[in-house]
């Protein structure tokens, strides 16, 4: 197009010279004529935007993420003129088409339709606009082009993809979900278990440390925790929709990713997250699971949410230091979130937070403790992007 | 019908260029539209050929046979001799058109023939611009639309796209938009002249020109006057911009114009004036002194002639170097602030800027000019001797000053004569050298005043050329053109005339009046030995003589100045005058329609009865596959005209499908034979034609019940073999 123009602008200066030095039909002519091929491509270029139509659709009630949607667009020339040039520019950010780049271009000759069946593939759960996003024309002697924003994107609402996890690599599931320590001694109504940091002292149990070399305090039956919890943070960090959809998506795969592993173990799950108090969700069963999933596929993240009251209601809630193991999945690992690891240790809980986010991402292939809090805290860092199967 | 249209849009042109470039060089004997007409006809009818098959080619050539055959006819029965001699142009006008079909097919086909033919173009449209070869104008844009058509098309072809890109239906599509740049184009009349940019040398000219005027308000510059172009130049575009610049209060009751002098000068380049003279001789103020002698002397009335005058100047927010005074200036009191001006070649400058509100009182010399008195004052005062010179300047000094302003505002100019012989007639009969001045002006208050008037060619290159392109080419502008053509003229007669740019003031009655910049004006001032300086005002419009009453003899009455037609051009529309070519149109002798008609028609009844008996033989011959095979195709033909058409893609059992419930069932049974015979490895003799048959005739019928004028066209055409 570039060379097209040069080539125009050259032959228009060269007709200035030639007017300005000669008279007559040929010098005129030509600059009259050299002069009047931009407009007439304009107004050719307007003809085509006002006469030419477009259609798009995709066929499915619900569309999940990562997953190809049936999706067709037809562009269509009604009119006894050809549209020479007919690019379409798709939504990209949280969304793709499925074998078509906007690089292509279509003419479209009179009275002919061209007709797309392909798959939309949206990356993330939200509401956005997805398909053709704007239309960019050419004249025919590729002068000029214009683009002009589609008046009727399609508006998908996206729901969370459901992940089935082989394996969980932060914790072991097996483990998980036996009701002993390896390393407690049997009696009748007593067992023991490794000291903490801020168990009572009176506690421990002189023999069995004595024996191992480590303390151990007594771990009374009726205190054995069962179950796993799952924290989900529902804070949203970022106003932008492009930082803040890929990490709430990531953070609603995981919890769900999670409690299906764990349903799948028959361990019990709770999901806790904080709207105006705590909200528990119990897993375990199909039923419970799929109510979880839609609860979870309408959740509403809040720039607003107060952390310091979030963690305030979820420590003061007692379901949650219950639970065997906690894995709380956070846009924000902040001082907070380690105060409730902290109270969740304390009751013997352990705790495994997910921070997802993409500053600093490291290595998405390996799965490494970034801080190691204690003992019983891990801290684990999750990028937005990349397969959850080895990431959690 | 795309791939005949798209030939054509090379085709046409091609041919059309060509034979004007032909008709450019030879200089055919027939009208240009019949030139054109033979050569599109013959074009147009070897591209239809080329795109009918067989037999439509054959029915097109015999339709033309038959109708030159009944043309001819005609003019034998009329009596209407054909002298060959009178149609010789007709070979070469066919021979260029059939070669330039031949051209512009392969142009069609082959891009690098295209390339080819288009540059060829581009170079004779170049040939033609120099002058080198010349040809009808019209054509000029058919060869411009070749050059277009073939770029689009190129374009095209290296364009990557997707979807339909079929390259004939492309350029069939985008030719209505190249032909209507081309149409308009050409419906443009166009000069023989190059174009002289004279809108954008105004712009340019008035935004500096506003510019200058925007820094001489601030005091920005070196010039000082608001509303004078200060180099003196002849401007083509002036616009009026009225900005408060003096304030006069005078004390005359004498309804006359009051010209404020600022700047004079005294050299005339041809295209602006230039202050050459700077010395030193206070030229107002001697001036004063010779007319006021010369008047005294001449008269005991020469209160009659001339009255001393007051007025007081105020100069408000401007800056300027130049103080305004009447010409005839006997005293400057500048009331603020001590003089500090001098006069340099006749014009009063400050050494420095003037101060901001200032005031000036000054006294001059007003002249009764349209007094019979002043008239022949003018006509028979002497020159003055040493007797007569009564001032307390020296008569030596007078004498100095006749021989400096004879030296700084003479010039030698030759006229032309055919201006010349124009002046002689201004003059004839005039008695004496005012009067004869009198005359011009009054023949210059009929010319054109315009404030935009046509910028002084470059070839004006001094007085002489200013003359003649003013006053017999352009014939209009505004007051510096008209004070500089007759300031010239004056000179011509052998008088000292200067050029005087500053204020023209139109007074009523006694006041103070408002000085605005759009009253800068520029008059001339012509001397007369022994009687001083008079200014003349030529500007068409512009003229109000000053006279005041004679006393016991009531008003003056100034002599008649004869009459003066406007010798000078009037403005001179140049029209351009129509060069079409006249086609004499021929006598219509309706047998020369109706026997070519006749024969056509009875040549087409002919050729469809023989193709049908032709038809009719050649289908007995055939075996039972074939035959059911043609009347297959022929069904289908006849679906087509009802409307059903096979889709692209589309396979028969399914198109069956398709139109059933609109067809029926029952005229559809020929389908299956169809399919059978065209891909089953049935033996020949499996397949009847009987189910086709009956098929096609229940399709003729819907045909003629829905149809029947395709059903008429079937009839003729028979079947599809």
């Amino acid at each position: 197009m570039r060379r097209n123009r040069i080539i125009l602008v050259v032959l228009w200066i060269t007709s200035v010279v030639c007017i300005s030095f000669y008279g007559g039909t040929v010098s005129y002519g030509f600059f009259t004529v050299v002069s009047l091929i931009p407009v007439v491509s304009l107004i050719y270029l307007l003809l085509v935007l006002l006469r030419f139509k477009i259609y798009q659709r995709f066929e499915c009630p619900e569309i999940v993420s990562n997953h190809v949607v049936p999706f067709y667009f037809t562009l269509q020339n009604e009119d006894f003129f050809a549209f020479a040039g007919v690019r379409v520019n798709f939504y990209s950010d949280f969304s793709e088409i499925d074998g078509l780049s906007d690089d292509i271009e279509y003419e479209l000759l009179p009275h002919t339709k061209i007709r797309k069946e392909t798959g939309l593939i949206c990356r993330y759960r939200g509401e956005y606009y997805v398909g053709i996003k704007s239309v960019t024309i050419r004249d025919f002697l590729c002068l000029f082009q214009i683009t002009y924003n589609n008046g009727e994107p399609l508006r998908a609402t996206v729901v969370p993809d459901i992940i089935k996890l082989a394996s969980l690599k932060s914790a072991d599931a097996e483990v998980l979900s036996s009701r002993e320590s390896s390393d407690s001694m049997q009696y009748p109504d007593v067992t023991v278990r490794e000291y903490m940091r801020g168990d009572d002292v009176r506690q421990i149990n002189w023999k069995q440390s004595a024996r191992t070399g480590k303390l151990y305090v007594r771990n009374y039956a009726g205190e054995e925790k069962d179950g796993v919890g799952i924290i989900i943070d529902t804070r949203r960090k970022d106003n932008e929709q492009a930082v803040y959809l890929p990490v709430e998506n990531r953070i609603l795969e995981a919890a769900i990713a999670l409690a299906l592993f764990f349903m799948n173990k028959n361990i019990h799950v709770s999901a806790y997250c904080y709207k105006s108090g705590v909200e528990e969700h119990a897993v375990d069963s199909a039923d419970s699971f799929d109510r979880f999933y839609r609860s979870m596929a309408s959740e509403v993240f809040d720039p607003d949410l107060d952390s310091a009251l979030m963690y305030a209601a979820f420590m003061g809630y007692a379901g949650i230091g219950e639970n065997k193991i906690v894995f709380m999945v956070t846009p924000d690992a902040d001082d907070g979130a380690m105060e409730l690891a902290g109270w969740l240790n304390r009751g013997n809980t352990d705790v495994i937070i997910y921070h997802v986010g993409n500053d600093d991402a490291g290595d998405t292939e390996g799965l490494e403790p970034e801080v190691s809090v204690g003992p019983h805290t891990k801290l684990y860092k999750v990028p937005t992007e990349g397969n959850l199967e080895g990431l959690l | 019908m795309t791939a005949f249209l798209f030939d054509y849009l090379y085709i046409a042109p091609l041919a059309l260029t060509a034979i004007s470039y032909y008709n450019g060089l030879t200089g055919m004997e027939a009208p240009a539209a019949l030139i054109y007409a033979v050569t599109t006809a013959v074009t147009l009818v070897l591209t239809i050929l080329a795109h009918l098959r067989l037999k439509e080619r054959l029915m097109l050539i015999g339709i033309m046979l038959a109708s030159i055959a009944g043309i001819y006819l005609a003019l034998v029965r009329a009596h209407e001799l054909i002298h060959a001699e009178d149609y010789h142009w007709l070979m070469p006008v066919m021979l260029i058109a059939f070669f330039s079909y031949i051209a512009g097919s392969l142009m069609a086909r082959f891009s690098y023939v295209r390339i080819g033919v288009s540059l060829l173009a581009f170079v004779m449209l170049g040939l033609t611009l120099f002058g080198i070869i010349a040809y009808p104008g019209l054509s000029v844009f058919f060869a411009i639309f070749l050059i277009i058509v073939s770029a689009a098309d190129e374009v095209h072809i290296r364009w990557r796209r997707d979807g339909f890109t079929d390259e004939k239906t492309h350029m069939v599509c985008a030719a209505p938009f190249i032909a209507s740049i081309v149409i308009i184009a050409a419906f443009i009349r166009y000069p023989e002249r190059p174009y002289d940019w004279k809108l954008f040398i105004d712009i340019y000219e008035g935004a500096l020109a506003a510019a200058d005027r925007i820094s001489f308000g601030f005091g920005a510059g070196e010039d000082g006057i608001v509303g004078f172009s200060e180099d003196g130049r002849l401007l083509s575009g002036l616009e009026n911009i009225s900005r408060d610049v003096l304030s006069v209060n005078t004390d005359s009751d004498i309804e006359a114009p009051l010209y404020l002098a600022g700047i004079v000068s005294d050299s005339f380049d041809g295209h602006g004036w230039k202050q050459i003279d700077d010395s030193l001789i206070s030229e107002r103020n001697m001036d004063a002194i010779e007319g006021t002698i010369a008047m005294r002397a001449y008269s005991e009335d020469y209160r009659d002639l001339y009255r001393e005058e007051k007025i007081r100047i105020d100069y408000m927010d401007v800056k300027s170097k130049y103080l305004f005074a009447p010409s005839k200036l006997t005293s400057v009191n500048i009331t603020s602030g001590k003089e500090n001006f001098t006069e340099r070649g006749g014009t009063l400058v400050f050494k420095r800027y003037n101060p901001y509100h200032f005031s000036v009182n000054e006294r001059f010399i007003r002249l009764n000019t349209e007094s019979a008195d002043f008239y022949d004052f003018m006509r028979d005062g002497a020159a003055l001797d040493k007797l007569r010179w009564s001032s307390t300047i020296s008569y030596d000094s007078y004498l100095k000053y006749k021989e400096h302003v004879k030296g700084t505002y003479s010039e030698e100019i030759k006229l032309s004569d055919e201006l010349s012989a124009r002046l002689e007639a201004i003059y004839d009969g005039a008695g004496s050298e005012y009067e004869k001045l009198k005359r011009l002006e009054a023949s210059f208050q009929k010319m054109k005043y315009s404030l935009n008037p046509p910028e002084i060619p470059d070839y004006v290159s001094d007085s002489s050329g200013y003359l003649d392109y003013f006053l017999l080419d352009s014939g209009e502008g505004y007051c510096s053109y008209y004070a500089t053509a007759f300031a010239l003229l004056a000179r011509e007669e052998g008088l000292p005339a200067r050029y005087v740019q500053g204020y023209r003031v139109d007074i009523d009655k006694k006041g103070t009046y408002t000085v605005t910049s759009d009253m800068a004006h520029a008059w001339p001032e012509v001397y007369f030995e022994g009687k001083g300086w008079v200014a003349f005002e030529p500007t068409p419009g512009f003229y109000r003589g000053t006279a005041w009453g004679r006393g016991d003899e009531g008003d003056a009455v100034m002599p008649s100045v004869p009459s003066v037609d406007p010798v000078f051009l009037e403005a001179d529309t140049g029209e351009i005058e129509e060069t079409d070519e006249v086609y004499e149109k021929a006598d219509t002798n309706i047998s020369i329609i109706l026997l070519p008609v006749v024969l056509m028609l009875f040549f087409i009844m002919a050729f469809f009865i023989l193709n049908r008996l032709i038809q009719k033989r050649s289908f007995k011959g055939l075996s039972d596959q074939e035959k059911l095979k043609a009347i297959a195709r022929d069904n289908l033909a006849i679906l087509g005209f009802l409307g059903y058409r096979l889709a692209d893609g589309e396979t028969l059992d399914e198109y069956r499908q398709r139109i059933a419930n609109g067809i029926g069932a029952d005229a559809l049974g020929f389908i299956t034979d169809y399919e059978e015979a065209l891909y089953s490895d049935l033996p020949k003799s499996a397949i009847k034609p009987d189910t086709a048959l009956v098929c096609n005739e229940r399709l003729m019928r819907l045909l003629k019940e829905r149809k029947r004028f395709k059903y008429m066209l079937r009839l003729l055409a028979g079947y599809n073999l």
